[in-house]
């Protein structure tokens, strides 16, 4: 069975395309048929037709999209019921997996291909060289690659004829203007990139200096010697207290029930006393800690931040550097390769290929050390 | 000069992909099979040797040979042999313009042995002109452009190999690989089946396409039923919870992997590192592997998982990627520095 490949335009298919519904053409015993489609995935297709395929059969199929655009995918029978019957897709060549991926991608237009002749061949229809024959006795062919040297001629016309084209001193100019303002970008991303190091070291030494600050508030004792009284000037005060009572005791003038008194209310408000100078310590040495622990937080942002802007600069700088070294550097496509600005990875891949040739050149090494040495000892042995 | 066709080249256990820079690119199972004997050999239509699905499906009549068992080139002739041919095979297949100098980047299995890139370099020489060898995971990473706090996971058959990128090439403490792969899932698929179903008559084969066509992670897959012949009689089987349960053997393994990976890294970057993690190789094709693998991860943190969108060809994508990027004078390097040594 033959399949032609055709543009739009000279289709002579008779069904429409952008007909509105998926539809599949198929040659079975009964003809070629154009069978409408019931239901339709990157798995299987339901046909709507009563026609008995045998379970296990594979056909040929070209699967038509509603906007027109078709492929030929191999298809298996897997079972038939009262809906129709159900294919599953069984591409018989990797050129058909790409084929449904195209068919269900919802992309029409052939964006993304890499080149003029896949955009032209996904943008073309496939008609079965007998229906071509049923209609034509003859057809005018013109294959892929003179169309897209037509159409890489007429763009060359036209951007010639279009005034373009730049002479050699001008593209030198242009050089020399691009080479300035990269030095001169160069030299800014270093300048930033210095500032933003002694930036970081000067928040680095602030937060350690707070961090020790913090590490010592929160060891500290609470030291009650702090507020108003010293533990021992309590006990001094509770002794010449206690030493006055005893001495009025002794002289007789203070009864036995007010002595006891006198005694309690000596021991409460020293007691009260110190728990008041406890707490007010405590509430201090707590407020210090959040003091601190605000000040490391806030530092810290800010180390953070100046840590990214710093290794954004150092990234710059590094891909300024890289380009400056090596203004050649080409792809072996042969296109240049440039780092552009919405290809932030472009000068991590070419350090990456440049490990990987390394890598590779000392794998050759160790290839030919062991080569050596076998060699060697084969020759020991003989 | 004559024309320059560069091509990258996934050799996996399983499968062996390429990709060319002409547009091509094709798979083929990574077996070679060897006519016995000349009835063999006319069995072949005259072959001395099949590739692929063709010489699993005449196993019966020739010598088959699966080169890359385990994730490494056997350490015997035989398997160095097969190899070769399996190289000139996917190299035929890729429709190669005559007389065209081929560049290329072969991707090899993470844990591969510099003996075992010595022989892929050896193989591959007699048919290209200059080549580089690459592990898998880094491929698939550079393909895919992700090149900074990624983890790849290559699920393949014979291992799973995991590999830390990091805007530098994976080093050995980068990489981790265990061994329950898509083989091991068929192993334990075929144990489970005896067990539950000593009745059954099945072969590795029907077990693997088995799970091909149904592998799934979780309580929520669709019911499986399979067809063995029970003394002759084709019977069917609802196998729902062995191929789930065969399946989850890949979690825990692969979890603890990652998080040892992720463990050892920097620990500013780890949560970046949890955030992207991507599925290669065949087995992340198994439905809802990426969900379980992030459950099981919310242990340890959480993480997000990814699969790439075509895990046959990622790692021959990736490698093509490498070999269009490589300056033209390290290809010529290599180039002097073959014709040197031959």
């Amino acid at each position: 069975m033959k399949i032609g490949y055709l543009l739009p335009e000279q289709t002579i298919s008779k069904v429409p395309a952008g007909s509105g519904r998926w539809s599949v053409v198929a040659e079975l015993e009964a003809g070629i048929l154009r069978l409408p489609v019931a239901r339709i995935d990157g798995r299987e297709v339901l046909l709507e037709t009563t026609i008995r395929l045998r379970i296990g059969d594979r056909f040929e199929l070209i699967v038509e999209r509603p906007d027109g655009q078709a492929e030929l995918i191999h298809a298996e029978v897997l079972t038939r019921t009262s809906a129709g019957v159900l294919l599953r897709w069984k591409p018989a060549h990797p050129r058909e997996l790409e084929a449904l991926d195209r068919l269900f991608s919802g992309d029409p237009s052939g964006e993304g291909h890499s080149d003029l002749e896949s955009a032209l061949r996904s943008r073309s229809r496939l008609v079965r060289t007998a229906a071509i024959a049923a209609q034509r006795d003859s057809v005018r062919v013109l294959n892929l690659s003179a169309i897209k040297d037509l159409i890489q001629d007429a763009v060359e016309d036209v951007v010639r004829e279009s005034g373009l084209s730049h002479d050699e001193n001008e593209i030198q100019r242009l050089l020399k203007e691009s080479e300035k303002g990269f030095r001169e970008k160069l030299a800014e991303f270093e300048s930033e990139k210095a500032d933003l190091q002694s930036h970081v070291q000067g928040l680095s030494s602030r937060l350690d200096r707070a961090q020790n600050l913090l590490g010592r508030e929160k060891n500290r004792e609470v030291e009650r010697d702090q507020f108003t009284l010293s533990e021992g000037a309590m006990i001094e005060l509770e002794s010449k207290l206690g030493s006055v009572i005893d001495a009025a005791v002794e002289s007789g003038t203070v009864a036995a029930p007010l002595e006891e008194k006198l005694r309690e209310a000596m021991e409460r408000s020293l007691d009260s006393e110190r728990e008041r100078t406890r707490v007010q310590e405590e509430g201090a040495r707590n407020e210090n800690i959040q003091l601190l622990e605000r000040k490391i937080h806030r530092l810290a942002h800010s180390l953070d931040d100046a840590r990214k802007d710093r290794d954004h600069a150092r990234e710059n700088a590094r891909r300024a550097e890289a380009k400056d070294r090596a203004p050649g550097f080409k792809g072996a496509g042969g296109d240049l390769v440039e780092a552009s600005s919405d290809d932030s990875n472009q000068g991590v891949r070419q350090a990456l290929l440049l490990e990987l040739v390394q890598e590779n050149k000392e794998l050759r090494s160790k290839i030919s050390a062991t080569r050596t040495n076998s060699q060697k000892t084969e020759k020991d042995h003989a | 000069m004559s024309d320059i066709v560069y091509i990258g080249m996934d050799l996996g256990t399983s499968r062996t992909s390429i990709t060319t820079s002409t547009g091509v690119r094709t798979t083929v199972w990574s077996y070679v099979g060897y006519a016995q004997d000349h009835v063999s050999r006319k069995h072949l239509g005259g072959r001395d040797k099949v590739f692929g699905e063709e010489a699993v499906q005449n196993r019966m009549a020739v010598d088959l040979v699966r080169p890359l068992d385990k994730g490494v080139i056997q350490d015997d002739e035989k398997s160095r042999h097969a190899v070769r041919d399996l190289i000139e095979y996917v190299i035929e297949q890729a429709e190669i313009p005559t007389g065209s100098t081929i560049y290329g980047v072969i991707g090899a299995p993470a844990e591969a042995s510099v003996d075992s890139k010595a022989h892929i370099l050896a193989a591959a020489s007699e048919f290209m002109d200059s080549i580089v060898v690459c592990s898998e995971p880094f491929s698939v990473a550079y393909g895919l452009d992700f090149l900074a706090d990624t983890l790849v996971v290559d699920i393949g058959a014979g291992t799973v190999d995991l590999c830390r990128v990091h805007a530098t090439m994976p080093k050995a403490e980068d990489q981790r690989t265990h061994h329950f792969g898509g083989d091991a899932i068929d192993t334990r698929l075929m144990e489970l089946l005896s067990e539950n179903h000593p009745e059954a008559q099945f072969s590795s084969n029907m077990v693997r396409e088995i799970k091909e066509d149904h592998a799934c992670v979780g309580t929520h897959m669709d019911p499986v039923v399979a067809t063995f012949p029970v003394k002759g009689k084709p019977t069917e089987f609802d196998i729902t919870a062995e191929v789930s349960e065969a399946c989850s053997g890949i979690v825990a393994p692969t979890v603890e992997a990652l998080q040892d990976l992720i463990a050892t890294y920097d620990p500013e970057f780890q949560q970046k590192m949890r955030n992207h993690i991507l599925l290669g190789g065949g087995g992340s094709q198994i439905t809802g592997l990426s969900r379980a693998f992030e459950e099981a991860l919310v242990e340890y943190g959480g993480g997000k998982v990814k699969s790439v969108e075509e895990p046959q060809y990622a790692g021959s994508n990736g490698a093509l990627k490498i070999a269009l990027d490589m300056p033209e004078d390290f290809w010529q390097e290599f180039i002097e520095e073959q014709e040197s040594q031959v």
